[in-house]
């Protein structure tokens, strides 16, 4: 209202010319409607979005405050970051986010080395590459779930194929049930994960390598450096940036993997496979404490943030070539 | 192409698909209105996805009897299947009828989910022929809140043709018959590791068999731990687990079986003595689905000494009416229907999933079904020890169980000793009752 009558209509001393007055709001209006128009077409997708990831995110963070067990629903005190301390001084937390650890680290070490490996090759003039290309990328098209499916078949302890490949082999004497150690268990859902994830990996550094111009390559040449010369001085710095994007998406990706401890292990043997994703489904899910539950995914959430952050800060500049 | 050459502009179009769209939409309902009389009652009928078509069919017989009720059985994957439900009763938009499971039976009564049978006529009539124990299953602070759907115990099995291959003439009666047993099958080179103990997370019907068969209690009737002292029998269960174990004639794998792995481990001929649900013989002794079919034998839980008393774990699933159903009588003629003796029957005689009626326990054709893969008069003679988990009415029971399955299974893997794992337990379900 004020910036209306304070607009260019307004004759000094307070009068004003209505005709005048009507051709200037007029302009106004047009102008207002410009500036209203973008906010106008970009209002259902801001809506959708409040409506189907602020709401529901403001809402468990509401309910992580809250006592919430759905076996006793009527039940509902606020009882403050009560659900946070808990979490954080439990054992069960400790010991899970410890294994999250482990496996985040393992898991996307051999994911990233793996996948550097597979794109050099990849890259280089060797026979069949097309197909190869063409080959890694089928365990990416596995759904996760058939890929566990797949790897407990692998390791059953009654009719594996791995321990009749041992046993042909006469590497054992009789079936083992591998994935009844702790420390095995662990290994080969980190194999697991890391077979389905390589394909990304390889094919986002194959494209950065492929972007990396020739001449240096060419200059390289000329100046007959050695090849490990090559790959530490320039493809390596070239790559930073595509690396950083994959270590932070795998990352991502196994702070919260489910699927293969879902099938495979089901958190155990006791509790060495159980990750922080895992203990918030159960508490959720299966125990159907929503509060406890809740809080759990926001250590999570918190986690992977601080994890890019780190990423971010320590790798971005080396990157930064151009 | 102007608008004007055609006849047809932007909103005309519109309109005249509007139209269009909207008299399709409608023509389901013209069909519907015809079809239905104004008194039709349609009810929503829930369950987990064990055999759905048979629950179907049982659905259409009864509309067929009661042709102005409506009913449709709709199956529900049976690991979601709580979740599912409580997202429902949350929402406000539950089944009229449902399956309800032993372990959500007290807090669903509490939340006010379901509503108890007692406020209809006649309701007594219908739990006077059960078995005492699927009649307590069926109740909860006095009042009774569904009519059985199926009941059935934990039994012990051991393969026979083992055992005569290994030279054994009767079968184990305790967990020292069983070791002496295992070691030879063991030595006759027949299998290498011929026990299992389902340790999987979510199998803790087992571990309460095996507690009970031995006489032992896991809590007081305040929810207090009896374990690791105050009764020793866990314990000493505990501990003859890891040292058979040590002595490798406990598959270590136990730990990852449930009563589906285990079955499928014993019908592939690589077990010899386990504990499994009692219907499950049925799949075990039956040549499609298993390698040993006719093999599998039950007999009554062991126990650690010769005295029993060899009783395991009994559990009841029931249906029950919402409490938010706005067709109650409707639903309750259902209820009444597909719990009733006869389909309890077929349904036996299908799958040979328990049932809750004792005059069952004499019917020719129940015995005769029986006979064919397993042992009628052992079936009852465990059937009449069975008894339900004494925590049913805690709602930390599932987080606790889960807890004690983890531990147990340290203690058999040798991470922790016996007694610390079950003292870890207690300290647990303390901490979780004072939450």
């Amino acid at each position: 209202m004020a910036l209306l009558q304070a607009g260019p209509a307004a004759a000094p001393g307070g009068a004003a010319d209505p005709a005048l007055a009507r051709g200037g709001g007029w302009r106004r209006w047009s102008r207002w409607k410009s500036a209203l128009f973008p906010y106008a077409l970009n209002a259902p997708a801001v809506l959708a979005l409040l409506a189907l990831v602020a709401y529901p995110v403001g809402l468990s963070f509401w309910i992580s405050l809250h006592k919430m067990n759905l076996r006793r629903p009527k039940s509902f005190p606020f009882i403050g970051l009560d659900n946070y301390a808990n979490a954080l001084a439990s054992p069960e937390f400790r010991a899970a986010l410890s294994v999250t650890l482990k496996f985040t680290g393992l898991a996307v070490a051999l994911i990233v080395g793996l996948g550097l490996c597979l794109a050099l090759l990849l890259n280089s003039e060797v026979k069949g590459r097309g197909i190869l290309r063409a080959l890694v990328l089928v365990p990416w098209a596995i759904p996760p779930i058939v890929n566990a499916t797949l790897w407990q078949l692998i390791f059953d302890s009654h009719v594996g194929a791995f321990n009749g490949l041992l046993l042909q082999f006469g590497l054992i004497e009789s079936y083992k049930a591998w994935l009844v150690d702790p420390a095995i268990a662990l290994v080969v859902i980190v194999l697991a994960h890391a077979w389905n994830h390589v394909p990304m990996a390889t094919i986002i550094l194959l494209a950065a390598l492929q972007a990396i111009p020739r001449d240096l390559y060419e200059a390289a040449l000329i100046d007959r450096t050695p090849r490990a010369r090559v790959l530490w001085r320039i493809t390596l710095p070239w790559l930073w940036r595509p690396i950083l994007v994959v270590v932070i998406l795998q990352t991502m990706g196994a702070l919260r993997a489910f699927d293969l401890f879902y099938v495979l292990t089901g958190g155990g043997p006791g509790n060495s496979t159980t990750t922080l994703a895992w203990l918030t489904y159960q508490t959720s899910f299966v125990y159907l404490d929503l509060g406890m539950g809740s809080a759990y995914s926001y250590v999570i959430m918190g986690l992977t943030l601080f994890m890019a952050l780190v990423y971010y800060r320590g790798l971005y500049k080396r990157g930064d070539v151009a | 192409m102007s608008s004007s050459r055609t006849g047809w502009d932007r909103r005309a179009f519109l309109r005249r698909s509007g139209a269009l769209v909207g008299a399709a939409a409608a023509l389901p309902l013209v069909g519907r209105g015809a079809a239905w009389a104004a008194d039709d009652v349609s009810l929503n009928f829930e369950g987990w996805n064990y055999d759905p078509a048979f629950q179907s069919e049982i659905v259409k017989e009864f509309v067929q009897a009661n042709p102005n009720i409506k009913a449709e059985f709709v199956a529900q994957p049976a690991g979601q299947y709580v979740q599912k439900m409580i997202a429902r009763f949350t929402a406000g938009n539950p089944p009229d009828l449902l399956y309800v499971r032993d372990q959500s039976l007290a807090g669903w009564a509490d939340a006010g989910y379901i509503r108890p049978i007692n406020e209809f006529p006649g309701w007594e009539k219908h739990v006077e022929g059960l078995i005492p124990f699927h009649l307590d299953g069926l109740q909860y602070e006095g009042k009774t809140w569904g009519l059985p759907y199926y009941g059935d115990h934990i039994a012990y099995i051991y393969n026979a043709d083992i055992l005569q291959k290994a030279g054994i003439a009767a079968p184990p009666s305790t967990w020292a018959e069983i070791s002496e047993q295992a070691l030879a099958i063991k030595k006759a080179g027949i299998l290498d590791r011929p026990l299992v103990f389902p340790l999987k997370a979510g199998s803790g019907l087992h571990w309460w068999s095996a507690v009970y068969a031995s006489g032992g209690h896991l809590f007081d009737a305040e929810g207090n731990p009896l374990f690791a002292d105050k009764d020793p029998v866990s314990l000493q269960l505990l501990e003859y687990l890891v040292q058979a174990n040590e002595k490798q004639i406990l598959d270590p794998a136990s730990v990852q079986m449930g009563t589906a792995e285990a079955r499928l481990a014993f019908a592939a001929g690589k077990i010899a003595f386990s504990s499994a649900a009692r219907y499950d013989l049925k799949l075990i002794n039956d040549p499609k689905t298993s390698k040993i079919a006719g093999a599998a034998k039950q007999v009554l839980f062991p126990s650690l000494t010769a005295s029993g008393p060899h009783a395991t774990v009994g559990w009841t699933q029931m249906f029950s009416i919402s409490a938010d159903t706005k067709h109650p009588q409707e639903a309750w003629k259902l209820l009444q229907f597909i719990s009733s003796q006869e389909v309890a029957k077929r349904y036996y005689l299908k799958n040979g999933v328990g049932y809750a009626y004792k005059s069952l326990d004499n019917d020719p054709d129940i015995a005769a079904e029986t006979q064919k893969w397993s042992d009628q008069a052992m079936f009852a003679k465990q059937g009449s020890l069975a008894k339900p988990r004494e925590y049913m009415t805690f709602p930390w029971a599932a987080e606790w169980e889960d807890f004690h399955i983890q531990q147990l299974q340290e203690a058999v893997l040798g991470r922790k000793s016996a007694r610390d794992a079950l003292q870890a337990s207690a300290s647990k379900a303390i901490q979780l009752k004072k939450a």
